[in-house]
């Protein structure tokens, strides 16, 4: 059987390749470690990142803005399939908002095939369905004084009970609701319902320094990296040696 | 991984409109809806029997002769879940899943475990018999329970009033 020799150059190879590979990450871990080290002073604990890249890596993201009504003082807007009343969350739909008004004290919104009333203040009265006798396939709502008003199935209705039972109606009523564009700053009130606070420096700078920022391979990647540490070292107290004797 | 993933989206939706549901239950000819508000004592009850408030302020149900028909949401595990529950003579007739949002948990419509529910009554404010669960799907058994009860409940209260 043949004698594996473990020569001086093949160690002395073995070192600086393995140097070359882990001083990247030497460095990220030095960096990342005094930052964490010093979490308290440099107050990483209290601040904040809301960086769309930084929140990308944790998963965390703003639906895209569907529709937004301008309703009394009220915006009633949708982020993906939420549905909010200013910035508070009120209900989920998967189907677009055609409408909203007010009415009786009441918000009604429409959808395609529902209405749905809520309080003021955003809490769920009833969903209306055709099951209750709302006409089908709606196109428009619209609110006076006494009467609610739908263009559905291409026809007009018009509800005095609100949207108990409807009729077919041949009004003019024209002032149906539209959409309206949303202010930035209202905007950024609902999309700091998606992000809370954002992520915090201290949680970021961890997560940076244990791998478990690249989720799932972090963690491996840095579990080869400590190998590679510990080859050479390994490799460096070898060569130490052999030199010594020398 | 995709077929489990497949099924589980395939899950999702509406299984029966509210419309066909009371044409079935009335036989194409549903009364017009009644309400109720879910105000003061009523309000309390409600809580008490779902462990929590009802999603709304207002509750639609449909009465023709003895019989009564509710379309009820309650949460699964996120979303709600819509039931359509007949009840005749105090007794559940018939229990359904109108729509359901979740992504685990949909078994409870197949009609071998809603039979279970079949003939049930409140014993109290609970049901006058044990539901056996599903595995995977405890959360869905116990929305659909609760909303059995408080079908039941309503009912009572509604031909009380």
């Amino acid at each position: 059987m043949k004698k594996i020799r473990i020569t001086l150059k093949a160690i002395n190879q073995v070192h600086k390749f393995t140097g070359i590979a882990v001083c990247v990450f030497l460095i990220h871990l030095s960096i990342t470690g005094i930052f964490l080290n010093h979490t308290e002073e440099l107050g990483l604990d209290e601040k904040y990142t809301a960086s769309p890249l930084i929140l990308g890596l944790y998963n965390i993201s703003i639906p895209n803005k569907e529709e937004s009504f301008s309703v009394d003082n009220h915006f009633i807007s949708r982020f993906g399939n939420q549905v909010f009343l200013d910035n508070q969350p009120v209900f989920k739909s998967e189907n677009p908002i055609i409408g909203a008004v007010i009415f009786n004290q009441m918000l009604v919104l429409a959808f395609q095939k529902e209405l749905v009333l809520l309080t003021e203040e955003g809490e769920l009265i009833e969903k209306l369905t055709t099951a209750t006798g709302l006409p089908e396939n709606i196109q428009k709502l619209g609110g006076s004084d006494r009467l609610l008003l739908l263009r559905a199935s291409n026809q007009s209705w018009e509800s005095e009970d609100e949207g108990q039972e409807w009729r077919g109606t041949d009004s003019n009523f024209n002032e149906w609701s539209n959409e309206v564009v949303m202010p930035n700053e209202k905007i950024q009130q609902v999309e700091s319902y998606f992000l809370g606070k954002g992520v915090s420096l201290e949680q970021f700078f961890l997560d940076l320094h244990n791998g478990n920022i690249i989720k799932g391979f972090g963690k491996w990647l840095l579990d080869i990296i400590a190998i590679f540490l510990l080859l050479i070292s390994i490799s460096g107290i070898w060569i130490w040696l052999r030199k010594k004797r020398y | 991984m995709v077929i489990l993933l497949a099924s589980s989206l395939h899950a999702r939706g509406v299984y029966q409109t509210d419309k066909d549901f009371l044409d079935e239950v009335f036989d194409n000819a549903p009364p017009k809806s009644k309400k109720i508000m879910l105000v003061g004592k009523l309000r309390k009850s409600v809580e008490k029997i779902l462990e929590h408030p009802y999603g709304s302020l207002r509750i639609r149900y449909w009465k023709k002769d003895e019989k009564t028909a509710w379309i009820l949401e309650e949460i699964g595990k996120v979303e709600p879940i819509t039931f359509g529950i007949e009840i005749k003579d105090n007794q559940i007739q018939d229990i359904k899943v109108l729509e359901f949002r979740e992504i685990r948990g949909w078994e409870v419509r197949y009609p071998a475990f809603r039979k279970q529910f079949e003939g049930a009554s409140l014993d109290g404010m609970k049901l006058n018999r044990e539901v056996d669960g599903i595995s995977g799907a405890t959360l869905s058994v116990w929305a659909m329970t609760s909303i059995a009860e408080l079908s039941l409940f309503l009912d009572q209260y509604v031909k009380n009033k």
